[in-house]
């Protein structure tokens, strides 16, 4: 018992030692349990170890919940059916079947996703993918060459014809007095204020030389020039 | 406790454990009814679960030690037998298959929710008082039941395993998915400090 039983390098009483819980409950193999019993004949430690496990026992098993598995059960069926949705309908036909019928219905199973695949049907797919890819490459080719990038901000007309202009302002302008020029520029702040504080503004083009002119008569704009955006094909 | 007139003679196993007792299918009927569950059958399904619902409902009590997240691992756990039925290896008890899977739900539950443990510190006040010896009784269960919460999931597992539902050391070796040697040393350690703790309990009460 001793070879088949215990560790090498522990000792028998050692070994016995470890094996009481199970002796306890009575679930070692007969050639296990008649070696522990032996070992405890003439071992009191040994004797001494089980009692104080019977008595851990009995007072771990002191507390018991007697759970009710209806209500639970309940709320497991829908995912018992989505399961069953979810597998093939030989599974589903299966019912209540015979542990013959299970059997053959698990090799049908089997046999479902095995099942070989024709050749015609991987060179119909294989051309599929190759018509999508074709198809998606034509019709998105000319998008990349006569769309222009345009963000959601870009104002309506901006790629008709469209001037820009940049303006610095002299740094001690107050905040106030800034915001007052750019709004009688007429045109919009598409960039800025720079580190230089300057600001680009896009102002229709018939318009601009006149905001031009208006701006560079403001005692607060150190610099007002025009600058072209390059226009859309 | 047992009574010191049993000290003298050499003890014997007496499988006291409660679900080694109580009334359930023998193996083969179980076995018998994984095939039908396998083929789809809901009724068989539904027996399987009735069956094994206390047991579950225990074991992941004690493992988890967070009740209101028992239901949820216990039916993933029986989610996961009425998918995988027909991947049951028959070598094996089908008692060790689902509390294999259950243990590895519990423990992928404690590592998801970040929440505290049951306080069992409560339990203690809470006892109903009785007669001075079934208090006394009852509170050192329940003193009992704190110091094993206090361990870590795998001793819990090896002494429910162990005391509660009568498995053998290679049978919990396989629902943990580790070495038997590994078992009996977690045993072994959980014995040590509840032999502590029973014998500091004893002198203060």
């Amino acid at each position: 018992m001793a070879g088949r039983v215990l560790s090498f390098f522990k000792s028998p009483h050692q070994g016995v030692q470890e094996l009481l819980p199970w002796f306890l409950n009575g679930s070692l193999e007969a050639d296990e349990a008649a070696g522990v019993e032996k070992h405890l004949q003439s071992c009191p430690s040994c004797r001494e170890e089980l009692q104080c496990l019977r008595a851990i026992r009995d007072e771990y098993l002191e507390t018991e919940s007697v759970p009710q598995a209806e209500a639970a059960l309940a709320r497991l069926r829908p995912r018992l059916d989505e399961t069953a949705s979810a597998l093939p309908p030989l599974r589903r036909a299966g019912g209540r079947s015979t542990p013959s019928s299970a059997a053959a219905s698990r090799s049908r199973r089997g046999l479902a996703v095995q099942l070989p695949i024709p050749d015609w049907v991987k060179f119909a797919l294989a051309a599929q993918f190759v018509l999508i890819f074709a198809l998606g490459w034509v019709v998105l080719q000319p998008m990349k060459m006569d769309s222009p990038y345009r963000a959601l901000a870009t104002p309506a007309g901006l790629d008709r014809a469209v001037g820009s202009a940049v303006i610095v302002f002299d740094p001690n302008a107050p905040q106030r007095e800034v915001t007052r020029i750019l709004r009688a520029s007429g045109g919009r702040v598409v960039d800025g204020p720079t580190v230089s504080n300057g600001y680009v503004l896009a102002v229709p083009a018939p318009e601009l030389d006149t905001a031009l002119a208006r701006l560079r008569a403001e005692p607060a704009v150190v610099l007002a020039e025009p600058l072209q955006l390059e226009r859309p094909r | 406790m047992p009574s010191g007139s049993e000290a003298g003679a050499p003890d014997k196993g007496d499988a006291k454990s409660p679900a080694a007792t109580t009334r359930k299918p023998a193996p083969a009927d179980e076995a018998a009814l994984l095939r039908h569950i396998a083929a789809g059958d809901r009724q068989a399904f539904e027996a399987l679960y009735r069956c094994y619902f206390p047991r579950l409902t225990r074991f992941l009590e004690r493992v988890m030690r967070r009740p209101h997240t028992v239901e949820e691992v216990l039916n993933d756990t029986m989610l996961v037998v009425w998918r995988k039925a027909d991947t049951f290896n028959a070598q094996s008890k089908v008692s060790t298959w689902i509390f294999s899977i259950a243990y590895r739900k519990a423990l992928k539950a404690i590592k998801r929710f970040d929440d505290p443990m049951e306080p069992d510190e409560e339990r203690v006040e809470l006892t109903q008082p009785g007669p001075e010896g079934e208090l006394m009784h009852r509170q050192r269960s329940a003193l009992l039941q704190q110091q094993i919460a206090r361990m870590s999931a795998e001793h819990r597992t090896v002494i429910e395993l162990t005391y509660y539902h009568g498995c053998a050391y290679k049978e919990i070796a396989q629902i943990m998915g580790c070495p038997v040697d590994t078992v009996k040393t977690r045993m072994f350690h959980a014995r040590r400090r509840l032999r502590q703790f029973l014998s500091d309990r004893r002198q203060e009460l």
